[in-house]
């Protein structure tokens, strides 16, 4: 016996590498579109954060030598009708999305929880009402939702990414209350109901771990929706007033009014946004298949 | 015989997608309009909006809403019509 016993535990496999790493490792091997698309998302968060430092020129550095003038050594990306660099307003918008896209979509995600979480688990007529009224506020068209609210609180940063979190956290807690339903049926939601767990113990340690997978998914796949978003209102001139540059107002004001005469102001931010929002979304769909493969075509 | 048996069991989930695609089409319509200025609802909206025209925004916010529960309820009733085993109670 006493033999079996010691050798039982050099048959295991020796697992020295964290949990993450393998998981990194598994994304590449298997995504490996995803994980370029994870990578193209890192440069331009890194990008984003570094924005202050890789900027050439200041944002607002007007040079009226040399304005619209084309990509050149001197100016990566060309400069706008007022003599701006382009590429340091391009960086700083990178910033600028970065924030607006993490922080709404964080709160968007914890909204999700909250309603979710709490619909799903207490079911009955709490989870009726809220339902409903979930179900009521799909009905409006996002855009057009977001743009009645902006008229009403006024654009600024801080209101689009509690406006986009809130609008996107009330969505997705559907997706949220889903995953609950069908773990508070598992037989070790039961268990611990049975030995008069509380709600609330309940919750932490059996229902949100469980859900966490759909979680995770749901907050990479928000993020480049909320990017987009954020473009689409400034572009309405409903987002960030200039003259932040966002890429959204780089798109409607100088780069419609000089399509002609420089392309290259409407080229750079609508490239960089189609890459990103591109890159967010086949990182987040490469994650939910490997996290979550019954989501999968949703 | 396609057209038949097989298209009308198959529009099932295209109709499905219509109901859902409607209010991300009158999104779309908004920029679309801002960018040809095409005098439509989603101008006068954004016009609204430029204007802190409330009455305006209420207005479109309100047709819009019924225009999206009105595409909502014609095609759960196209179910029906798509495949009679679907009874309405």
């Amino acid at each position: 016996m006493t033999t079996v016993a010691a050798a039982a535990p050099d048959a295991l496999p020796v697992r020295d590498q964290p949990r993450w790493w393998r998981f990194t490792v598994r994304l590449f091997r298997t995504k490996p579109l995803g994980a370029a698309g994870a990578v193209v998302f890192a440069i331009f968060l890194f990008s984003g954060i570094f924005a202050g430092v890789l900027a050439p020129y200041g944002i607002n550095e007007t040079d009226l030598a040399h304005r619209l003038e084309p990509p050149s050594r001197q100016f990566l990306l060309g400069t706008d009708h007022l003599g701006r660099d382009l590429f340091s307003r391009v960086l700083m918008g990178a910033r600028l999305s970065m924030i607006v896209g993490f922080c709404a979509a964080a709160l968007a995600t914890v909204v999700s929880i909250l309603i979710g979480v709490l619909s799903g688990y207490l079911g009955g007529w709490f989870d009726m009402l809220t339902q409903r009224l979930v179900d009521a506020w799909m009905t409006f068209p996002d855009l057009v939702l977001l743009i009645v609210i902006v008229s009403v609180v006024g654009p600024g940063i801080t209101q689009i990414v509690i406006i986009l979190g809130l609008l996107y956290g009330i969505a997705g807690s559907r997706i949220v209350r889903g995953a609950v339903t069908s773990v508070r049926e598992h037989v070790y939601t039961h268990a611990a109901q049975s030995v008069g767990a509380g709600t609330f113990h309940i919750l932490r340690r059996h229902i949100l771990p469980n859900v966490m997978p759909v979680v995770i998914v749901l907050f990479t796949t928000r993020v480049g929706a909320v990017i987009l978003s954020e473009a689409a209102l400034s572009f309405l001139g409903l987002g960030v007033p200039p003259p932040a540059p966002t890429w959204g107002g780089m798109l409607s004001g100088d780069g419609r009014t000089y399509l002609y005469l420089g392309p290259w102001l409407a080229l750079a931010p609508g490239i960089c946004l189609t890459v990103v929002v591109y890159a967010a979304n086949v990182f987040g769909d490469a994650l939910r298949d490997l996290l979550d493969p019954r989501m999968r075509g949703t | 015989m396609v057209i038949q048996h097989a298209l009308k069991n198959g529009l099932i989930p295209v109709v499905t997608l219509i109901g859902l695609q409607a209010p991300l089409l009158i999104g779309g319509a908004v920029v679309m309009e801002q960018i040809f200025v095409i005098p439509g609802m989603g101008l006068l909206l954004l016009e609204g909006v430029y204007e802190r025209d409330y009455p305006v925004i209420s207005g479109v916010f309100l047709v819009v809403g019924v225009a999206v529960l009105l595409i909502n309820l014609l095609v759960d009733l196209s179910y029906g019509w798509l495949d009679p085993k679907v009874r309405y109670g």
